[in-house]
């Protein structure tokens, strides 16, 4: 729909100045985007009122903090506009680094094969597809509920993540394999780069690919995507695999940042990975949302963990503001998403 | 009349349920033929083997004399057959040539990076509604606010494209309205006139039946009862051959 169209449908006069018509053009891009609205609010009046959020040591931090929390936000949105969920990225995260480390080490604690970290790693990304796809498989070759199979994958994964060390945590990893957390490219860890990166290609792949087209059109209707000859298996597994393919980048990132491997990697990452998708504009119902939305979603969660920080706040507190903050961010949501349709501002999905 | 289409002997079982038993007829090139039945009569079952979605225990689907194997609805596409489902199989969630395209969208590259070519699926999805006379006013508005007219209207252009020869609709007035029915049947007859389309309407509606096809194929529980000359045959021999209170009659159409 057109700028002018929309103005025409809100009966606006005819005659409007361009201050108007910009006007018309920000409230409607403000309505239409998620989290848009929310971020144009709170990240100037952090900026205003917490002292050094603002600053490009804290604004590294914050991107450093974001970067796993968006990897695996991002193959969790995925899943869920296809109208199924993956709750088993941070079992994912934790087991791929952990097999990784133990591969790589020598015993103990790990198993005195020090494979070669040009190996593991991507290794560790290939573990995390694996995974994914028999998610994938599971959950539409076999129909067995999305909900059930990826949370008993997560109990498994993180499970299994402390048998091989006896649920000790592996130190000094080898440098070539933890060189991305400590180096940096114009002030920007490689981390950050890299999960940026992947996640940047990956919202551009989803919006303009035909992959992408069937992931939204699976997530719409899969009977009518199956009925035009868009095999539902096939791309769910994709997802799945992809989903868990950024959980098992996110276990290298979250470990070389670290500089160590552990049983309980990630812990309780969960909550904000679907926290950031929901508040990122993803329907869980499938079939809308976008991975832009997702990224607005994460640097809002982040920002918030890092005021948080910063102000100091009693860790007794902690949890329930965040807890809070995130039942207020979704309650902004609806309420942006009837104004939207009030204003008949919905816009196809893809 | 050369037949365009041949079924033959086609059965096909779910669960040791049989839905088709045996099923043999054909359709000639330029032909409309209703396929009469009450429920559990085996039609749903044959428009999902002639669309692609499932493939029969045993028989064969000819079309113009050569055998075909329908292993995904891309092939049955491919050999020309179009089908408008009952359900329209359209995703509410995307727009007039997302729909229009869906499954076979129109892209650049190589797989598994082919990216959508929106202008051109949008250039041809203008040019198809209007072709067919449907007004969708806003290209980029998702399906689901579409009346159930335009909807109809969208899954209808998408079937009837310009390599399509068989258009199967599948109870296609049955969630519309008296006036969106008869544009419906208007279409359909245009079709035919104009491209000499050939058409397998299932359908329970006798005035619907009447003013589409020329033949009615009745099913009864998975078998084929018979055919008949709808010029020479009244509604009541019909629904009586579909309810299997009058003796079968075979006739060769």
């Amino acid at each position: 729909m057109a700028k002018s169209e929309v103005l025409a449908q809100d009966g606006m006069a005819e005659n409007r100045g361009v201050t108007m018509r910009i006007a018309a053009s920000v409230g409607k891009t403000l309505l239409l985007n998620p989290i848009l609205p929310i971020l144009v609010v709170a990240l100037p009046l952090f900026a205003a009122f917490v002292p050094y959020y603002a600053t490009l040591a804290n604004l590294q931090n914050l991107l450093l903090a974001s970067s796993i929390l968006l990897l695996l936000s991002c193959g969790g949105a995925l899943a869920m506009i296809t109208g199924n969920i993956d709750l088993s990225v941070e079992g994912t995260l934790c087991f791929s680094c952990m097999v990784i480390a133990w591969l790589m080490m020598p015993s103990p604690p790990g198993s005195g094969l020090e494979l070669s970290p040009f190996i593991t790693i991507p290794l560790g990304i290939l573990i995390g597809v694996g995974i994914g796809m028999l998610n994938g498989l599971m959950v539409q070759g076999l129909g067995v509920n999305p909900f059930i199979v990826t949370l008993g994958m997560l109990l498994t994964l993180k499970g299994a993540a402390a048998i091989p060390t006896e649920a000790t945590t592996i130190y000094s990893l080898p440098p070539t394999y933890s060189w991305v957390g400590y180096n940096a490219l114009a002030g920007v860890s490689w981390v950050v780069i890299i999960a940026f990166t992947v996640c940047l290609l990956l919202a551009i792949w989803l919006r303009a690919s035909v992959v992408g087209r069937h992931i939204y059109a699976i997530g719409g209707n899969s009977e009518a995507a199956r009925e035009n000859g868009i095999s539902p298996l096939r791309t769910v597994m994709i997802v799945y695999g992809i989903s868990g393919g950024m959980a098992g980048l996110a276990g290298w990132l979250n470990a070389a940042r670290l500089d160590s491997a552990s049983a309980s990697a990630g812990d309780g990452i969960t909550f904000t990975v679907f926290a950031a998708i929901i508040i990122g504009g993803v329907a869980l119902s499938g079939g809308a949302g976008s991975l832009w939305g997702v990224l607005g979603g994460v640097i809002l969660l982040s920002s918030i963990d890092n005021v948080l920080n910063l102000i100091a706040i009693n860790p007794l507190y902690l949890n329930f503001v965040r807890g809070a903050v995130i039942i207020v961010a979704v309650l902004l949501i609806v309420v942006r998403q009837r104004l939207a349709s009030r204003f008949r501002l919905q816009e196809s999905a893809a | 009349m050369s037949p365009f289409l041949e079924i033959k002997s086609i059965s096909k079982s779910f669960g040791g349920v049989a839905a088709l038993k045996n099923v043999s007829f054909d359709i000639g090139a330029g032909e409309a033929v209703a396929l009469m039945g009450g429920n559990g009569a085996g039609k749903s079952t044959l428009v999902s083997l002639l669309a692609g979605l499932q493939r029969p225990d045993s028989g064969g689907i000819v079309i113009d004399g050569a055998e075909q194997d329908f292993a995904k609805p891309q092939d049955a596409r491919a050999s020309g057959i179009e089908t408008v489902f009952q359900n329209l199989a359209l995703c509410p969630n995307l727009n007039a040539p997302g729909n229009l395209f869906l499954g076979r969208e129109l892209y650049r590259g190589r797989a598994p990076f082919r990216f959508l070519d929106r202008k051109a699926m949008e250039r041809a999805t203008v040019a198809t509604l209007r072709d067919l006379g449907v007004n969708v006013p806003d290209m980029k508005a998702a399906a689901n606010k579409f009346s159930g007219g335009q909807r109809q209207a969208l899954a209808f252009a998408r079937a009837a494209r310009a390599k399509s020869r068989l258009l199967i609709l599948d109870e296609p007035t049955a969630a519309l309205g008296v006036e969106e029915s008869a544009n419906v049947i208007r279409t359909v007859q245009r079709l035919r006139r104009e491209r000499n389309m050939t058409v397998l309407l299932i359908t329970h509606n006798l005035e619907e039946m009447r003013a589409i096809a020329d033949r009615a194929v009745i099913l009864r529980r998975g078998r084929y009862v018979g055919s008949v000359r709808l010029d020479e045959t009244s509604d009541d021999e019909i629904v009586g051959r579909i309810t299997g209170s009058l003796a079968v009659r075979e006739e060769v159409a």
